[in-house]
Parts: structure tokens; C-alpha cells; sequence
């Protein structure tokens, strides 16, 4: 296999990786791969992900599910999109009615009972991010010129959560918990995953232009209170007077124990890019990242940790996603892209860039990606595979700034507590988190997990989880009170799949990485899913009259 | 290339025989015989599809046998968000003129440009620009000419806070007296979503985001907020059809008139007399009596409306009759043609009507409303109307047909069995050299098509599908009232074994969902598209008399021509075409597919970007 050799080549040799041209690259990866970069092979409205087309309303018992709301809702300011109607409908481009994720209908389990359990395991857990000598391998793989993300995350945190290199430099990225979003995003539905937040260099100078990492760190405080929109409590005391900015809106520079809001104009990044604030080179908002943040957000496989006897995130990434703020967008910007979806006719969305640097969405981003290759080495994600990222990067009511993780970062700064926020799932994992809870109107205070499982009547959107269904709900579809109960106080109940669930979900998806099928959907289904249209009429409805809208 | 060259009849006489008074200068018209275009090709590469190309040469052919070709180009001239002067072109204002800034404090500037008129007053030449937006906005930019290029010297949105804002300004004519007509084409502003008693009634959150109350964006909350924020009130009363203390609903959806004053100021007046519904635009016939309205959207009227007396000058107070068209189908072949009548609806004068908007009406003042039942029937009392797509049941209250005339004038219409089966119609002009009106049917199907839906209460309209469009020519008689309407140019959609089909859906050497129309003159009409159906949106010269049909504008792909007007400063003449929205539609192949979506995601920032500009070169006497 000539591929395989070159790319061995470039891995032992990494001193002259690099050399091959980023023609030959992909030209290389179209062929051994059997896809192409930049044709559109199965449809360019991909981006609509599989659950878009779950039936909510069960032919058996005649409920209706509601786990649309997760995604489509009414957004808060300045995230002026609101989709909330989605939940009501099935509003799908004409080109869109027939459903074109075809490996969803696909019965996975002979494919999945030629996997054995060893072989699966040996493969989650061998890395294909890493080199045996510890480099990273796409950084020595991807062609001289490559005009897009180059990963240079190396996953090696310190207790702060800020990522070093081997040489023990910062490489400025930090890695945050979270919440995983409700239903698609918890590794009992078939992956785990981990996210990094970088802001640009200038956020981690002082005033003298010199790198300072308490300067990087109060801007990320600043930066997730201005993002959340709340007040944020510093993990140390910090002095305003060093930087000359009221953190904590007092009135006067003195000790600060948290990030407040109270008067948003006065609010100010520190350091050096208080200065460029000041210039008007960059910029502050509520519910905005400053140009240059970026975010990395790896997909991986199940691993099960036989000391412990749980589920963790294995070494084997499935997808390494990227995303970087490119421009600014002020609030009117994004109310008149968001207040265009009124009057534009159903039409298949344009996400504008290309596979190599990545799609732009309207509110300044770009998106870009690396997935498996056949035999497991991460590639570029192709034009198409690209568009994939894009539905839920771009108009949804639900994220902010289109980025959902943030938002959802636990704010806890004691690191010996279950929510402290600046860790890696690798530092600290779920077992033991308490379960968040969510404003929603009309509706009041829930606990967030909860109150998807009642309203959606499963634990995932095609409600063919078997496992997590069974420990949540009677055989009536009623909920399990002490479970409930029990997930209050613990998401891993929930969120964690059983080691034989794991490795079928590690197995079902390591079929679609054989056939490099992702363009025809990447949900690791084990069997057909029942739950779901493969054509629509266009008045189909969803059944669900009162849209759930969360605050 | 051989040109035909046809000869015109000479303008003055015409206008002799039209007895109007149009002030025009004759004497240099009256030497031209003929003007041609060079075509412009269909674009075939990725280069000729991005960018704007318009006719080399315009060849003029004159009475005493001279031919002078002239070189044409496309001039960009201004952008919104450009500072003009003072001011920045586009940016949204609040009633009390300041910027209507969003919390972070940024500026909204409109992406909108639209209707255009360049308007001579005294010594000066203002541009006027419409921004198709809810609120809506105009700007007059004060424009020169320098080295040979137009300039802008400062801009200004023009006040309307004496009639509380306007919405959606579309398209735009010029009157026979230099004014300048705006078309307020409302869709949201139904009042069957704004009164409580309606079955159609919709219940807004009021909270500024466009929601209703389940927190579902809904374009008549939206217009509702808009136009609160442009107010700067939000005091409506839900329970008596939305009217506020500032805001009625029934305040808009109709024809704006504008006039630049030689001291630089500028007076504007709503003409309630036009009627309500979703106005495109209004065109005023020579006899200065009379003005013809379109209607957008699907299921719509045909409007008329006489004056009382002739409008020589911008008067705030227009009084007169309004009548909407009733329609004969004669021939259902090649888009049809139709005998037309016209069923009055009523008599008065702006401030009658805007008397009965400041009582704060809703539509159950007017009429009763409820919706058909499962057949599709109404009960007794009621009768079943078809407008703005929607079927209704009307019965009309005692008392009250003034009011219906007015501000309900299409339900009105319907109720009285007027036509209100047209779709989409656009653009209108007038061709003084043959006494025809213009109008542009954007495309015919639906409510246009033999019983839609098999619902249709009148069925008056019973034509083939065409969703490629046509414009239609309008005879008019010696009052300027049209007796006769018929498809002269239509558009053809193509089969799948057709040349072009892989990228057009309709045929490139036709014409696909026509929009501004403009007749310059010399049996020259101008069509220009509004279309996802052709790869580049185009504008056509036709001529009247030999039925020829030349490109000589193609735009970037994925933007419409909007703004198409005519004017001359400093006896140089400009032939307006905005480029709106480019790269942003997609357009479609015969088999529905988009293949050069690849084009739309390539393009960068500055491709975006909506520009007003013209063809330069065309000699003043031409336009004149």
C-alpha cells in the first residue's frame, strides 16, 4: 500500500515531513479513501444531522417526544436566531425531504460481530493523534502550505487545565468541563469528547507586551463572564490595580474575588488587549468571543477503565474539530443575518470556504475538521464532510456565538470539587458530577438531564438506547423516581454507557470508518434505526404544539 | 454583428396625440430614429458568471441617417455604509432621526438598496434610495457630476416621523412632475393576524425579538417590533387590533409620495387614496389623473386610481376614486390575455382615510371573518374571498364600505368580484410613444393557475403554469384606463434534454421572473429579473416594435437587478441598475439542481456587498 508506506515514512522521518505537495496529499487521500475533496457525492444539505428526521410521535403508545428543543429554540441576545418553530415542524428544504442519511437505516451487527472485543479495545486505545515519539502526527503529515488549522494541541495539561508542550511551553490552549449537550453529546449515545479554548496571543501579554499566564487567565474569566453573560468568581483573588481595570465593578481598584457585570460598558480585557479594547482593534460584547478565540474539540471512542470499572475517553480520536473566530460581528450584524431565515425560501443552505480552511458561518467563525481515515489515521475532513459541522455551527437558536461547550463550562474553582472547570476529562471525569439545572419559560427551574428524559420519553432523539431507557424508565414509559433521584447527584448514571454497550457503539462506527461512509451520516448505530423518516410529506408535523424554549 | 435599426415615432407627436403635457425637451429627441444595444452573451464561464458585464455599445441612428455608436460601461457608485458627506448611506434611524443603535452600540446599516430616482430641482440632482426594510427608509443623496463620473455629495434619510415611518419601500417611478413614488410593499400588515376576533389572529410576545408568545419568530410580530423600535413606543393594545398610541396598523401599505425642494428640504405625503394591500409601486399615466398600482405577493389585486383633479405638483391631499380590476380571460395560450374592467370601490381623499386609521380600527370593524369550513364553504351571511393566499369568510358591516374600500381595499375588491388572483406582480412602466402600460408578472402559477387548490371562489384567472413569468402589455384607452391585458414577452422553462439545461431552469434566451421594468424610449422596454431560474440575473432591452429581445446587463451571480431608473445631470445621463444581494441566491438548473452552488460558496466579503451604480455612456439625448 503506497499510501500507507509514504505516510510511515513521513512518520518515522518527521525531520523531512512535509515535503509532499498538498496536491499529491489529497490527490493521495481521494484515492486510498475512495472520496473526494471537493465534489459533493451524497447532498450539500448535510448539514441537517440524522436526528432531524427522528419521528417524534410514537406509533405504539401515541406520545410525542420532544428532544428538538435542544437544538432549536429561541435564542438570547445577541444570538438573534430562533428556530423554536422547528420543534412543530418538519421544515425541510424540497431537496431535503428524502432523508439522506442513509447508514441510519443500515443493521450494523454482522458487521459488528466480526469485530471481537480485544481488537476493538486495542484500537480506542492506540492513539492516532500522537506518534510513538510523541509528536503530533497530522502536524508532520499536512502538506508545507496548508492554508488551515495545523493541530498543535498536545494534551498535556497541568493542574490549571493549560495544555504544554513536551518542552513544557504553554501552547495557550486550556481545556474546560462541561456539560455534554442533552441526548447526542453523551458517550451512552456513542461517543466521548473533550473541548479547548484558546484566545488569541495579545490575551496573554501585560501591559509591557510580556507573556504573562495570569493575565491569559483573568482574560478567560473576563471572557467566559462576558460570554455567559454573568458574573464569574476568580479561582484566586487578583489585585486590580496591576491591571488597571474594576473587575469587580466596586467603583474603586482593589482586591477582586470575581469578574462582575454590573456595568457592561465598563468592562475591560486586560493586559495588552485592554489596549488594542481601547483602540478599537478588537472587541467586547455580552455573549460574544473576541476575534482570534478558537476552540478544539476532539471526538473520541469509548475506552473502559478495568481498575474502575467505567467508561473513559479513550486515546483514538473519531473526529478532531477546530473553530476560530475569523471576524467581528457587532449585534446588528447578526440580527439582520439571523432576521434574513424570514424571508428566504426554503432553500438548501451555502456554508462559503472550502475543506481546507474551513467553512465560515455569518457570525465570523470558520469551521473545519480531521476525521479517520480508513485505516484509522486522521485525514482532513472533505468539503462535503465539512458542511456536516455546519447546521449546527450556524443558525440554531441554542448555542452562543454558535458554540454550545462554553456556556455549559462548569464554574467551579476549587480543583478538588466535582464542578471545578479548568480540567481535562483525562484530569477529572463525570463520575460524580451533580446534575445542572436550566431556566425555562413558562416552565421554571429543571434539572436539565431530567427534564430531556420526560419531555423526550427516552435518553436519546431516535429513542433506541435500550440500556439507558431501561434504567430510567418503567416498562410504561414512566420515569424511575429513584433514578432521578440518584442522577441529581450523579450524571455519570446516566451519561455512561456499560462496557458491553461501549464497544458495540466503538464497533458500529469503526464499520463507517472502514467504508469512509460518514457523508451518508456518523451515528453509531448498532442496528436500523426505527425512529425515523426516510421520506417526508412536506405537511408532516412533529405533534408538539407548545415549542420548550430555554432561557 | 448587423443591427436592425427601426424607427421611432417621433416623440412630440405622440404627445400631441395623447393631448398630455408632459414637460419633455423635444428637440433633441425628436433627431434619434433608432437606439440598439450590442448583446451581451450568455455567461459560460466562472468569470462572466461572477461578475457584472453590460453592453459594449449602444449604437444610436439618427433622423438624418447618421449612425454613432457610443461605449457603454458599468459604474459602481455607491455602497451602503459609505459616509456621504455628513451621513452614512443605509443606516437605519429611529423616528426622532438617530441611529437605531443595538445594545452593544453598533449601527444597523440596510443591506437593502432598492427603488431609485434621480430627480432634478433647480440647479440641484438628488438620488433617491430605497431600503426594502421593516422600518422602512429613503435616502436623498445630494449627487454631482465630476471628471465625467456621478458624485455623491452628502446623504440624508429622509424624515417621515410626521406619518410615523413607512415599511418596506420597494420600487419606485417618478411622477410626470418630478416627484417621486414609493411603493410600501407590506407583506405582514394583514389585519386578520391583528384583531382578536379573527380566526387568523396571532398573539405577539411585544418583547422585541419577533416572537409570538410560545417564543416562535413570526414575521408580523416581527414587522410589529420593528416598526415599535422605529417608534420608539410599545405601547399596543393587543386586544384592539394592535393600534398604539403612534402605531396603527392600517397606517401602512401604501403609496409614498417625496419631493426635493429647491431650498434643499424635502416634502413627503402618504396617499391613502391608493388603498391598502402589498403596493410594489405606483405609476402615474400622463393625463396626471390617473396611477396604476401593483400588488405583490400571491393572490393579489390590480389597482387604479383616479384623481379628482389633475396632479400638477406634490400636493399632500390627493382626493379621488380607486378601482381594482376585474378580469375577462379572452386566451389561455402563451401567459394568456384578458378583457379588463374596473369595479369601484370608493371615493376620498387622504385625510378622510387617515381620519378613519387615527379612530384606531381593526378589521372586525369592517367585516365579520371566519374561516371556511372542512369543505371549503362559508356559512349564510358570509361570502368567501381569496387574498394573500389565504381563504377567508367576509360579510361586511353596515356602514362601512368606505372604510372597506380603503383600508381593507383587497378584501374589498374580492368582495365586490374584482380579480384577486394575481401573483407576484412587479414592476410597471408607461410607453408614451404607443399608449401602452407594462407589467410584470414575476412568474404564473398558483393562485394564476386554473382553480388553485380547486378553492378558488371566483376562478377568474385560469392559466398553464409558467414559472419562468411573463410581462404582460395593458391597452389603454383615451382616459388611461386599461381595457385589454395580454402576454407579450414570457419566459419558458426548459426540458430536460434542452440546450442549457444543465445550469437554467429557464430558457436563457428568455426572460425568467421579470421585476423593474423601465421604458426609456425609442421602443426600448427595459425587463429586468428578479430570479434563482437563470445562472445571472439579467436586464433586456426589448423592442416594442420588432418584438427583439437583447441582454445588455448580466449581474454577479446570485444578485437581482433592483432600482432601475433614468435620469440626466449636467446633460449627462445615468441608466441606474443596483446590484442587490449578489452571491447570496442560488440559482437552479431544469432538474432543480443548484450547480454553481460551488461559485456562491466561494465568494469573499467583499463580493457580497449590495451595490447601487449605472451604465455610463449613454448619450443624454437618449434618455432625455
Amino acid at each position: 500500500m503506497l499510501y500507507s508506506s509514504i505516510l510511515l515514512i513521513f512518520i518515522v522521518f518527521s525531520v523531512s515531513a512535509n515535503s509532499i505537495n498538498k496536491h499529491q496529499y489529497i490527490s493521495m487521500l481521494e484515492k486510498h479513501n475512495h472520496i473526494s475533496y471537493s465534489k459533493i457525492v451524497n447532498s450539500r444539505g448535510i448539514y441537517t444531522v440524522p436526528i432531524c428526521y427522528a419521528k417524534t410521535k410514537d406509533k405504539f403508545t401515541h406520545t410525542v417526544s420532544n428532544s428538538c428543543y435542544i437544538c432549536h429554540t429561541k435564542g438570547s441576545r445577541p444570538n438573534y436566531n430562533n428556530d423554536a418553530s422547528l420543534q412543530q415542524k418538519y421544515s425541510f428544504p424540497i431537496q431535503m425531504i428524502k432523508n439522506p442519511f442513509l447508514n441510519i437505516f443500515k443493521d450494523h451487527k454482522k458487521e459488528i460481530k466480526k469485530i471481537d472485543d480485544k481488537m476493538i479495545l486495542k484500537y480506542v486505545r492506540d492513539s492516532n493523534y500522537f506518534d510513538k515519539n510523541g509528536s503530533i502526527t497530522l502536524s508532520n503529515v499536512l502538506p508545507n502550505k496548508w492554508k488551515g488549522y495545523v493541530p498543535d494541541c498536545y494534551f498535556n495539561f497541568d493542574a490549571d487545565g493549560f495544555d504544554k508542550t513536551l518542552k513544557g511551553k504553554y501552547t495557550l490552549w486550556r481545556a474546560y468541563r462541561y456539560y455534554p449537550v442533552a441526548g447526542m453529546f453523551w458517550p451512552t449515545n456513542g461517543s466521548s469528547d473533550d473541548v479547548m479554548i484558546r484566545l488569541s496571543k495579545v490575551f496573554s501579554k501585560d501591559y509591557g507586551n510580556v507573556f504573562d499566564i495570569d493575565v491569559y487567565k483573568l482574560n478567560l474569566a473576563i471572557v467566559e463572564a462576558v460570554v455567559k453573560q454573568k458574573d464569574i468568581s476568580l479561582e484566586n483573588p487578583v489585585n486590580e490595580k496591576k491591571y488597571g481595570v474594576d473587575i469587580n465593578q466596586n467603583g474603586i481598584l482593589d482586591i477582586a474575588k470575581s469578574v462582575k457585570l454590573n456595568s457592561y460598558e465598563k468592562m475591560s480585557y486586560v493586559g495588552q488587549a485592554k489596549s488594542l479594547l481601547n483602540k478599537k482593534m478588537i472587541h467586547l460584547a455580552l455573549g460574544l468571543f473576541p476575534e482570534g478565540t478558537e476552540f478544539l474539540h476532539s471526538v473520541r471512542y469509548l475506552d473502559w477503565n478495568d481498575k474502575e470499572k467505567h467508561v473513559i475517553m479513550a486515546a483514538h480520536m473519531k473526529e478532531l474539530r477546530y473553530a476560530k473566530k475569523k471576524s467581528w460581528k457587532s449585534y446588528s450584524d447578526l440580527e439582520r443575518e439571523a432576521r434574513k431565515e424570514l424571508y428566504e425560501n426554503n432553500t438548501v443552505s451555502i456554508f462559503r470556504g472550502n475543506y481546507e480552511e474551513g467553512l465560515r458561518n455569518e457570525m465570523g467563525w470558520v469551521y473545519q475538521g480531521f476525521i479517520e481515515d480508513r485505516d484509522g489515521l486522521l485525514r482532513p475532513q472533505t468539503h462535503e464532510e465539512t458542511i456536516s459541522c455546519m447546521g449546527c455551527h450556524s443558525h440554531l437558536g441554542s448555542t452562543t456565538d454558535s458554540i454550545f461547550s462554553f456556556t455549559r463550562k462548569f464554574e467551579g474553582t476549587e480543583k478538588k470539587s466535582e464542578n471545578y472547570g479548568w480540567n481535562h476529562w483525562s484530569q477529572k471525569g463525570l463520575i460524580g458530577v451533580k446534575e445542572a439545572k436550566v431556566y425555562y419559560e413558562n416552565l421554571g427551574t429543571k434539572f436539565e438531564y431530567s427534564f430531556y428524559l420526560k419531555n423526550n420519553l427516552s435518553s436519546s432523539a431516535f429513542r433506541n438506547n435500550t440500556e439507558a431507557d431501561k434504567k430510567f424508565f418503567t416498562q410504561k414509559k414512566q420515569l424511575k423516581r429513584s433514578m432521578i433521584q440518584k442522577l441529581h447527584n450523579d450524571i455519570s448514571l446516566l451519561l455512561l454507557p456499560s462496557k458491553e454497550r461501549a464497544l458495540k457503539l466503538n464497533k458500529a462506527y469503526k464499520v463507517l470508518v472502514t467504508e469512509q461512509s460518514y457523508i451518508y451520516g456518523r451515528y453509531a448505530n448498532i442496528e436500523t434505526i426505527q425512529n425515523v423518516f426516510d421520506n417526508f410529506n412536506t405537511s408532516t408535523t412533529t405533534g408538539i404544539i407548545k415549542p420548550i424554549i430555554r432561557r | 454583428m448587423k443591427f436592425l435599426f427601426i424607427t421611432a415615432t417621433m416623440i412630440i407627436s405622440t404627445v400631441l396625440f395623447n393631448g398630455c403635457s408632459m414637460h419633455q425637451n423635444n428637440t433633441s429627441i425628436k433627431n434619434i430614429s433608432s437606439i440598439e444595444f450590442s448583446p451581451i452573451t450568455i455567461s459560460t464561464n466562472e468569470t462572466e458568471k461572477k461578475t457584472m458585464r453590460v453592453s459594449k455599445k449602444l449604437s444610436v441612428k439618427y433622423t438624418d441617417g447618421t449612425i454613432k455608436n457610443y461605449k457603454l460601461s458599468y459604474k459602481n457608485f455607491l455602497k451602503m455604509g459609505d459616509k456621504i458627506g455628513l451621513n452614512t448611506i443605509g443606516l437605519m434611524t429611529d423616528k426622532n432621526g438617530n441611529s437605531l443603535k443595538n445594545l452593544d452600540g453598533s449601527e444597523d446599516i440596510s443591506i437593502a438598496p432598492d427603488g431609485n430616482s434621480l430627480i432634478n430641482v433647480a440647479k440641484q440632482s438628488y438620488l433617491i434610495t430605497h431600503m426594502e426594510e421593516s422600518p422602512g427608509s429613503i435616502y436623498k443623496t445630494e449627487v454631482t457630476v465630476a471628471n465625467g463620473r456621478l458624485e455623491a455629495i452628502n446623504t440624508a434619510s429622509i424624515d417621515f416621523s410626521a406619518m410615523n415611518g413607512t415599511i418596506v419601500n420597494c420600487a419606485s417611478t417618478k411622477t410626470t412632475y418630478g416627484s417621486h413614488l414609493s411603493g410600501e410593499e407590506d407583506y405582514a400588515f394583514n389585519s386578520i393576524y391583528a384583531d382578536k376576533n379573527s380566526p387568523f389572529f396571532i398573539d405577539c410576545a411585544l418583547d422585541g425579538s419577533g416572537s409570538d408568545t410560545l417564543g416562535v419568530l413570526n414575521e408580523f410580530c416581527y414587522s410589529i417590533d420593528q416598526m415599535s423600535k422605529y417608534l420608539g413606543k410599545r405601547d399596543l393594545d393587543k386586544n384592539n387590533g394592535y393600534n398604539g398610541s403612534e402605531f396603527m396598523l392600517y397606517n401602512y401599505g401604501y403609496t409614498i409620495e417625496v419631493q426635493p425642494q429647491a431650498d434643499g428640504s424635502t416634502k413627503s405625503a402618504r396617499h391613502y387614496v391608493t388603498g391598502k394591500y402589498t403596493p410594489e409601486l405606483a405609476l402615474m399615466m400622463p393625463n396626471q389623473k390617473t396611477i396604476y398600482m401593483t400588488d405583490d405577493g400571491i393572490a393579489k389585486g390590480l389597482w387604479k386610481f383616479v384623481s379628482d383633479d389633475k396632479i400638477k405638483e406634490f400636493q399632500a391631499e390627493w382626493s379621488g376614486t380607486l378601482y381594482s380590476a376585474k378580469v375577462d380571460q379572452v386566451s389561455a395560450v402563451n401567459g394568456g390575455s384578458f378583457k379588463l374592467r374596473w369595479i369601484k370601490l370608493g371615493h376620498a381623499s387622504d385625510s378622510e382615510v387617515k381620519k378613519m386609521i387615527d379612530a384606531k380600527m381593526k378589521l372586525t370593524d369592517i367585516f365579520s371573518i371566519t374561516k371556511p369550513d372542512d369543505k371549503g364553504n362559508c356559512t349564510t351571511g358570509f361570502r368567501k374571498i381569496y387574498e394573500d393566499d389565504k381563504m377567508e369568510c367576509l360579510n361586511l358591516k353596515k356602514g362601512r364600505k368606505k372604510e372597506a374600500a380603503f383600508l381593507e381595499s383587497r378584501k374589498y375588491a374580492a368582495y365586490k368580484g374584482a380579480t384577486t388572483e394575481f401573483i407576484k406582480e412587479e414592476g410597471l412602466t408607461y410607453n408614451v410613444d404607443n399608449n401602452k402600460l407594462y407589467v410584470a408578472m414575476s412568474t404564473i402559477e398558483k393562485s394564476m393557475e386554473d382553480n388553485y387548490k380547486g378553492l378558488e371562489p371566483r376562478n377568474d384567472i385560469k392559466l398553464e403554469k409558467n414559472s419562468c413569468g411573463a410581462v404582460y402589455e395593458l391597452t389603454l384607452d383615451t382616459d388611461y384606463s386599461a381595457t385589454k391585458m395580454e402576454a407579450i414577452v414570457i419566459g419558458r422553462a426548459l426540458n430536460a434534454t434542452d440546450m442549457y439545461a444543465d445550469e437554467w431552469y429557464c430558457s436563457p434566451e428568455k426572460i425568467a421572473n421579470p421585476d423593474n421594468l423601465l421604458y426609456i424610449g425609442h421602443n426600448t422596454l427595459l425587463i429586468s429579473e428578479d430570479t434563482t431560474k437563470h445562472v445571472n440575473n439579467m436586464t433586456w432591452a426589448y423592442n416594442t416594435k420588432t418584438k427583439k429581445m437583447t441582454r445588455i446587463a448580466s449581474l454577479p451571480i446570485g444578485a437581482e437587478v433592483a432600482g432601475v431608473d433614468k435620469g440626466i445631470v449636467d446633460n449627462k445621463a445615468f441608466l441606474f441598475l443596483n446590484i442587490q444581494h449578489p452571491f447570496k441566491d442560488n440559482p437552479e438548473a431544469q432538474d432543480n439542481s443548484k450547480p454553481n452552488s460551488k461559485l456562491i460558496e466561494d465568494a469573499t466579503d467583499e463580493q457580497l456587498k449590495a451595490i447601487v451604480g449605472y451604465i455610463d455612456g449613454i448619450p443624454a439625448e437618449v434618455l432625455q
